[in-house]
């Protein structure tokens, strides 16, 4: 995508603000409501009403903090934290986290078999890679999605496999481009944020990033990260 | 209390709730639609007072959910509400020029859209109340006998029925069809009537006697044609005119334009033979004289070809892009088809429509 051309960064500009439009929405008439009329609130509708507005305020600051890691990763100022990482605590890690799309989804299907119990990373990258590709797995397929983990003496291998639409082969460049969307998938929303956040979050490990993809048969991402840095 | 129901047309599902609950406290029934695609099926299903619809949806939007329900005579008038977040002038534009009522933008203060809401629903009342009126006072114009009636229950009638069957309008109300007809003329007419109410027959015709104020019968000709579908039963209006002609009669060619007009307004189609009667009824001397206008009221078969095909389709159980392709029309004229087929068989979702084709054997597969 050329970021000089106008037209784009009008079309950028247009997806952010609806984006942004409707938390701010939500956030606004809930505070209406909890200030004016509270009174008629009653318990379940009032925990409701704050619900909304944390739910509001979290994919806000969860779509800021997007831009802000893909800015400072293109400075290259992105500060990696290794430490030892226990397999199965890394894996609830990633299932428990309630922002989520696939959050409390039975699709899910984990596979992890391992020689070793821990292995050495930066966990808050890699939980942040592995869920963005989770997410986009099960955004684009309705049928499981296979998460598998797998560490050896040098690497940590990630797979995410889902049975879904698939991804046109002259397209697997272009959906690593912040705000990059397929045509053929503009039905389903998005921003174009997550597939960026997991590369660059790879390569801040050192890792690597593969995509093999079939048209309505589906997409396998495989990231191997190397463990001994 | 208000009783008013609106219709929140919305796929982000956390504003779907914000709005409910916005609506709830402020004394309005809310129901929640989360895709195009059901807000459309919701919209035949609950009859709302009021819809409000977000634009920007995925794969059916704002837009052409409002020309889907356009289209059609049970949803064509509930007051249309959209909420963008687009705030461009063209936008707005396209929309008012579609005939929407408001246009709300996001973010907005619950006042702004209460206040829109409210102006709508008032505005819709008045004119419904005007229909009502009209229909009424047509009902009284005609010298023949008219009700309304599901197959038993009597729920309305006009002047000259109650003439005819000697009844007042109390006495009405504990009286059934059957009641005014002997059980032999009873049979005779029942299954055509069920037919109607299972909307397999437009409407039919049939020389009946019924009891009159003297206790005698009189001979009529009885003209039925279903009028109004309700969750699950259907109304159907009912003609009694005298089998003898009475050549002099006296109404004048322009009660009949005013006739056609009210009914056209009204988007009700009444079909085949009863149109032509109602036509004779009015012009007796000059049958040729106002041939277009009653055109306008015979009605069409029950479902036309297109509809028919879609439904076949659907029956074999192909999903709409696959029937799009098959007929060579696009996912979205299909799903217009659909939406008229629910509302003619009065389902609430295709599955509906193809168990009740299937048993009644409106399909061959």
């Amino acid at each position: 995508m050329d970021y000089s051309s106008p037209q784009n960064i009008g079309q950028i500009i247009s997806s952010l603000s609806h984006e942004l439009r409707t938390p701010i929405t939500i956030l606004s008439s809930n505070l209406q409501l909890l200030k004016n009329k509270h009174l008629l609130m009653d318990e379940e509708m009032r925990s409701e009403s704050f619900m909304l507005c944390e739910e509001a305020l979290r994919s806000v600051t969860g779509f800021l903090e997007g831009i802000h890691f893909i800015n400072l990763a293109n400075k290259n100022e992105v500060k990696k934290n290794v430490s030892i990482i226990k397999t199965d605590e890394f894996i609830e890690k990633i299932t428990n986290n309630k922002s989520a799309l696939f959050y409390k989804s039975d699709r899910i299907k984990i596979n992890a078999h391992s020689p070793h119990t821990t292995f050495n990373s930066d966990e808050h990258l890699l939980i942040m890679a592995v869920t963005q590709l989770l997410d986009n797995a099960y955004k684009f397929s309705a049928k499981d999605v296979i998460l598998t983990i797998f560490t050896d003496d040098e690497f940590v291998n990630v797979t995410i496999e889902d049975s879904g639409v698939g991804i046109p082969e002259d397209k697997l460049e272009s959906i690593f481009l912040p705000f990059y969307r397929c045509e053929e998938v503009k039905m389903i929303s998005g921003i174009g944020l997550g597939l960026p956040i997991a590369q660059k979050a790879i390569e801040r490990l050192n890792g690597t990033t593969e995509i093999k993809s079939s048209l309505s048969k589906g997409t396998k991402v495989e990231i191997k990260v190397p463990v001994n840095e | 209390m208000s009783d008013k129901k609106i219709l929140i047309i919305e796929d982000d599902l956390a504003l779907g709730k914000t709005l409910r609950n916005v609506l709830m406290l402020n004394n309005y029934q809310a129901d929640i639609a989360s895709s195009g695609a059901e807000g459309i099926q919701k919209a035949y299903e609950y009859c709302p007072d009021l819809i409000l619809c977000d634009i920007n949806m995925k794969p059916i939007d704002g837009y052409q959910v409002f020309n889907i329900l356009k289209d059609s005579i049970l949803t064509s008038r509930i007051p249309f509400i959209f909420i963008t977040g687009r705030s461009e002038l063209n936008d707005i534009r396209m929309g008012l020029e579609l005939g929407v009522d408001d246009y709300i933008v996001k973010p907005f203060e619950n006042e702004d859209l209460l206040k829109s809401i409210k102006v709508r629903l008032d505005k819709y009342e008045k004119l419904v109340n005007i229909g009502k009126n009209n229909y009424k006072a047509l009902l009284n114009l005609s010298p023949y006998g008219v009700f309304v009636f599901d197959g038993e229950t009597i729920y309305e009638t006009n002047k000259a029925f109650l003439e005819v069957t000697g009844l007042s309008d109390a006495e009405i109300k504990d009286t059934t069809f059957e009641d005014l007809l002997t059980p032999k003329q009873y049979n005779k007419i029942e299954g055509p009537i069920l037919k109607c109410i299972n909307g397999l027959s437009d409407n039919f015709q049939e020389d009946i006697k019924i009891k009159n104020a003297d206790g005698d019968t009189e001979k009529f000709r009885l003209h039925v044609t279903p009028s109004q579908k309700y969750s699950g039963f259907t109304l159907l209006i009912g003609l009694l005119s005298p089998l003898e002609h009475k050549t002099e009669s006296t109404a004048p060619p322009v009660e009949y334009k005013k006739l056609v007009n009210i009914l056209e307004e009204e988007k009700i189609t009444i079909s085949g033979d009863l149109a032509h009667k109602l036509h004779k009824a009015f012009t007796p001397s000059q049958l040729k004289y106002h041939q277009d206008q009653s055109d306008v009221l015979v009605g069409k078969n029950i479902f036309s070809k297109r509809e028919q095909e879609v439904l076949t389709l659907s029956c074999k159980g192909l999903p709409i892009k696959m029937i799009a392709d098959q007929l060579n029309i696009s996912d979205r004229t299909v799903e217009k088809h659909r939406a008229n087929l629910m509302e003619k068989t009065g389902a609430k979702n295709i599955v509906e429509v193809i168990i009740y084709a299937l048993k009644n054997d409106l399909v061959d597969i």
